[in-house]
């Protein structure tokens, strides 16, 4: 299994760190920037989880689709899983919104990425004190932790990555 | 910041605690210093209320992180978890949740120790010190987080003679997620 980028979003839409291990096809032939490229991706995580709220079929109230909610309302997305890819998500209450795209073979991801923000975001971001809430920031120690967590999990392994992209 | 969490937490890796002491007369020193750079007592006030905003919008990840909790539905449900586990968690005590009112978007936390205010003595020049105010910081930077937007401020203070702490919390407004961007952009 292989991980091939990862987006964190805070409440305000700034992506405010991306990683990427392995993208073969390069931003410029998608969305064009990487700035409307974590854009559409926010959007799409938007438009995802609200769409999903308005599907769930235990929610008692029917909202409208579009409709304002409050943190935490209604069904939670995590995960959708394409022929080449598999894209997993994270919102915790306080805005921010974690997206891992991986192979497409791997397992559920969300005590994973529950992990990665508790242990690895926490620790090594909200602590940081250079860390200015709501910017985007560079910290090479969250990068090696990232990584070794990763690692760790069995998602960064580099053969299958690019088995997984052939 | 002190101490570990509260017994029972699910997985929840120890946090890092400091001596109660370290962390009472650092406090008091800061208060102190800040009287002696801004000589007024309204603006130390508002000084400190603003560096506990500062800690709470972090504060509210670690939280987060560590209390493994399941999403609030109410403010009533936020006040007890900020009461009975939050506080427990970051200064070992906890408070109780009281004097609601009617319409159940003010209440009060009672703290009755506080360890911020351990040795402290209020002189007769500084009656006007809110020297708590880092908390009423702390929790509205915390739960603005949370898209809860509050005001909080003491109506007890031991320092003053009163029984107990009351910390009065007021929920102003709570606001749905908004998409960030305008359709067009």
């Amino acid at each position: 299994m292989g991980c091939f980028n990862l987006y964190i979003f805070n409440r305000q839409g700034t992506c405010i760190y991306y990683h990427e291990w392995f993208r073969p096809k390069s931003v410029k032939q998608g969305a064009g920037t990487l700035a409307d490229d974590q854009k559409q991706m926010f959007g799409l995580f938007w438009t995802l989880s609200n769409f999903c709220a308005t599907l769930d079929p235990k929610d008692q109230t029917k909202p409208q689709l579009g409709t304002p909610r409050k943190i935490g309302q209604g069904c939670k997305f995590k995960s959708f899983t394409t022929s080449s890819y598999k894209c997993n998500f994270l919102e915790v209450p306080s805005g921010i919104k974690l997206v891992l795209n991986t192979h497409r073979e791997a397992p559920d991801l969300t005590d994973v990425l529950q992990a990665l923000y508790d242990d690895i975001f926490v620790e090594y971001v909200v602590k940081n004190p250079l860390y200015v809430p709501g910017q985007p920031f560079q910290s090479d120690q969250f990068v090696n932790a990232l990584n070794a967590f990763l690692r760790q999990n069995g998602l960064l392994q580099q053969q299958q990555i690019m088995a997984a992209a052939s | 910041m002190l101490r570990g969490g509260p017994p029972g937490a699910r997985n929840a890796p120890s946090l890092e605690q400091i001596n109660a002491e370290v962390f009472t007369l650092t406090y008091g020193s800061i208060v102190r210093q800040l009287i002696s750079d801004f000589e007024d007592i309204e603006e130390v006030n508002k000084q400190l209320e603003q560096m506990g905003y500062n800690m709470g919008i972090r504060l509210v990840d670690e939280f987060l992180a560590k209390a493994k909790i399941t999403r609030c539905s109410s403010f009533k449900d936020t006040a007890e978890v900020v009461a009975k586990q939050a506080l427990p968690m970051f200064l070992n005590v906890s408070a109780n949740v009281a004097n609601w009112s009617p319409d159940q978007t003010e209440c009060s936390l009672i703290l009755t120790d506080n360890p911020l205010a351990d040795f402290v003595e209020l002189p007769e020049e500084h009656r006007d010190l809110k020297y708590c105010n880092v908390l009423a910081g702390v929790v509205r930077g915390a739960l603005e987080m949370v898209n809860m937007e509050v005001e909080c401020r003491w109506v007890g203070d031991m320092l003053k003679g009163d029984d107990c702490y009351e910390l009065r919390v007021k929920l102003k407004e709570h606001r749905d997620e908004k998409f960030p961007y305008k359709d067009d952009d």
